[in-house]
């Protein structure tokens, strides 16, 4: 501890709170501001609290009615000044200096405002008192840098759930519909192929029944012919042999054997005759089997192969299929060119680089985790050993120890080791254990802040106790500045110096 | 929660360290800065995919 070899605080107000102008001197030691109520005690604390921390808006510390005001400290040889002015549209600026100890943790835990709920952090459960250690030992910076994490995890988990990355899932299945298609499409024109040749085969085929039937018919029709010549030359010969009978006696040899001839002739002829209708059945058979043939080619040419229009659109509605299928594993693939996020890019690429991300931020979160943890563990065992120490310390009756458990949950222990409900603890020592509390979060975390400050906390303390508890607070901290009330009608706040 | 089993590898996070000290003097200067926090984390988790995807 420092007190004796430090300088006195001034500290000056213009147009702050209630006050239009005061100055106020802090020396080293316990400095007791004394005023009647509505005379500007916590004016002052807020007003000086402005200079070290930025938790109070400047709004609260302006005067209502004034446009501008003015914060002064005169501190280890320097003035730290703060202007604060309000602007035309009602907001109030705050500008100028700090304080050179100033820290941002330094409101929670240097200074006890009734009006900001110290007594609730030990009402308010486990949650509050993790929240408020991971404040001042910024686990919260560690905690938020988690969160943060996880909020980017779950984004890119959300992303990776899209429209355009489910179908880049669904790639494979859509290749092995392509394979598919193109399997049909192949068999299909394969099918047109046989069906085209087996279409030309039957044509050849029913060529060469013609070409063979045509030859037939010009054969019998040779023969049908031979035998009409043949049929014309036995009846002249007939005829020459009635006229050679003619000429000769009925009764001679000559006449007998030419009419031998003659009936021979005849009978000829009529087996000719016979042999004639007989031809001429089969060439005009043949002759209707040729136009029959000729009638089924010029048919067979004109509807070509049965089926085949079914394929061809059978093979043409494959082919849209595939033309389609194929876009769509190019949308699958790769990114629309127009967009937003990974223009014309593969999504193989996008995806992989988005789970490297994720890899990197599951590890981040998994590094801050531990640092948290070991972070929030070791403020909580050196906040315990400063509590317990306080509690030994001040020798308060009846208590034995209080002190916050793995979960953060506050424990108070009466003597013999019995644990007492907070809400059973009477006001006074409510505010005890809240005042040593603070001071233990302050020694922890801020051993090197001058300053503790106490607004109107102690009011229900006796004197024993409030000495007790002053002169504690007294050897660990070089300026303690408590607020108190008087009966004086003066109206004016004064210090009270206790070296 | 990790054991300790798992300490020696989080140390090699790659740009752990630096993160650390930008995240947290960001966050002692503005403890409400969450999103340019969320914009330096994803910074550096693109230059991890960036670069990492080349390695691999």
């Amino acid at each position: 501890m420092q007190a004796d070899t430090r300088e006195n605080i001034i500290l000056e107000l213009e147009n702050v709170g209630c006050l239009k102008r005061l100055r106020i001197e802090f020396k080293p030691g316990l400095n007791i501001i004394k005023a009647p109520n509505a005379s500007g005690k916590t004016t002052i604390i807020r007003g000086f609290s402005c200079m070290f921390s930025d938790k109070i808006p400047p709004s609260h510390v302006l005067a209502l009615d004034e446009l501008n005001g003015r914060i002064r400290v005169h501190y280890d040889g320097r003035i730290y000044e703060k202007t604060l002015r309000r602007t035309p549209s009602g907001q109030v600026m705050a500008q100028g200096d700090m304080l050179p100890f100033t820290d941002p943790r330094a409101f929670d835990a240097c200074v006890a405002l009734a009006e900001t709920g110290v007594v609730h952090r030990i009402t308010g459960g486990n949650v509050v008192f993790r929240k408020y250690l991971e404040e001042l030992s910024y686990g919260n910076i560690y905690s938020a840098v988690i969160s943060a994490s996880q909020e980017l995890i779950n984004k890119y988990g959300r992303k990776l759930a899209g429209p355009s990355f489910r179908n880049f899932e669904m790639l494979p299945l859509l290749l092995t519909e392509l394979t598919d298609l193109h399997i049909r499409r192949d068999q299909i024109k394969q099918k047109i192929e046989d069906l085209k040749s087996s279409h030309e085969s039957r044509i050849q085929e029913i060529h060469d029944q013609i070409e063979k039937k045509s030859s037939t018919l010009s054969r019998e029709e040779t023969h049908l012919s031979q035998l009409t010549k043949n049929l014309s030359l036995e009846k002249e010969r007939e005829e020459q042999l009635q006229e050679l009978l003619n000429l000769t006696d009925e009764s001679s040899e000559v006449a007998i054997s030419i009419n031998k001839g003659i009936a021979s002739s005849r009978e000829k002829q009529e087996r000719l005759k016979m042999e004639i209708e007989s031809q001429t059945r089969l060439v005009e058979s043949l002759k209707s089997d040729l136009e029959a043939l000729r009638d089924l080619l010029k048919k067979e040419e004109e509807t070509g192969p049965r089926g085949l229009r079914d394929l061809e659109r059978r093979l043409e509605n494959i082919n849209k299929m595939i033309i389609l299928k194929e876009e769509e594993i190019q949308r699958a693939e790769r990114f629309p060119p127009d967009d937003a996020e990974y223009p014309g890019r593969l999504v193989v690429d996008v995806r992989s680089e988005i789970l490297r991300k994720i890899e990197w931020l599951e590890k981040v979160t998994e590094y801050f985790q531990e640092k948290y943890m070991r972070r929030m563990t070791s403020a909580r065992r050196r906040f315990n050993s400063n509590v317990t120490r306080a509690f030994r310390e001040l020798g308060l009756k009846g208590f034995e120890n209080v002190f916050l458990d793995q979960n953060f949950a506050l424990h108070v222990m009466r003597e013999g080791s019995i644990r007492q409900p907070i809400e059973t603890l009477s006001a006074s020592e409510k505010l005890t254990i809240s005042l040593i509390l603070m001071l233990a979060a302050k020694e922890t975390f801020l051993p090197d802040f001058p300053l503790f400050i106490v607004d109107e906390l102690t009011l229900s303390y006796d004197p024993e106790r409030f000495w007790r508890v002053m002169n504690y607070i007294k050897r660990r901290v070089p300026y303690v500045i408590v607020t108190s009330l008087t009966s004086s009608l003066t109206g004016k706040p004064e210090v009270i110096h206790k070296p | 929660m990790s054991n300790t089993g798992n300490r020696g590898s989080l140390r090699h996070v790659p740009y752990i360290k630096e993160l650390e000290r930008v995240a947290v003097n960001l966050l002692r200067k503005n403890p409400d800065s969450k999103e340019r926090l969320k914009e330096i984390l994803e910074e550096y988790a693109s230059r991890y995919a960036r670069e990492y995807n080349i390695r691999a």
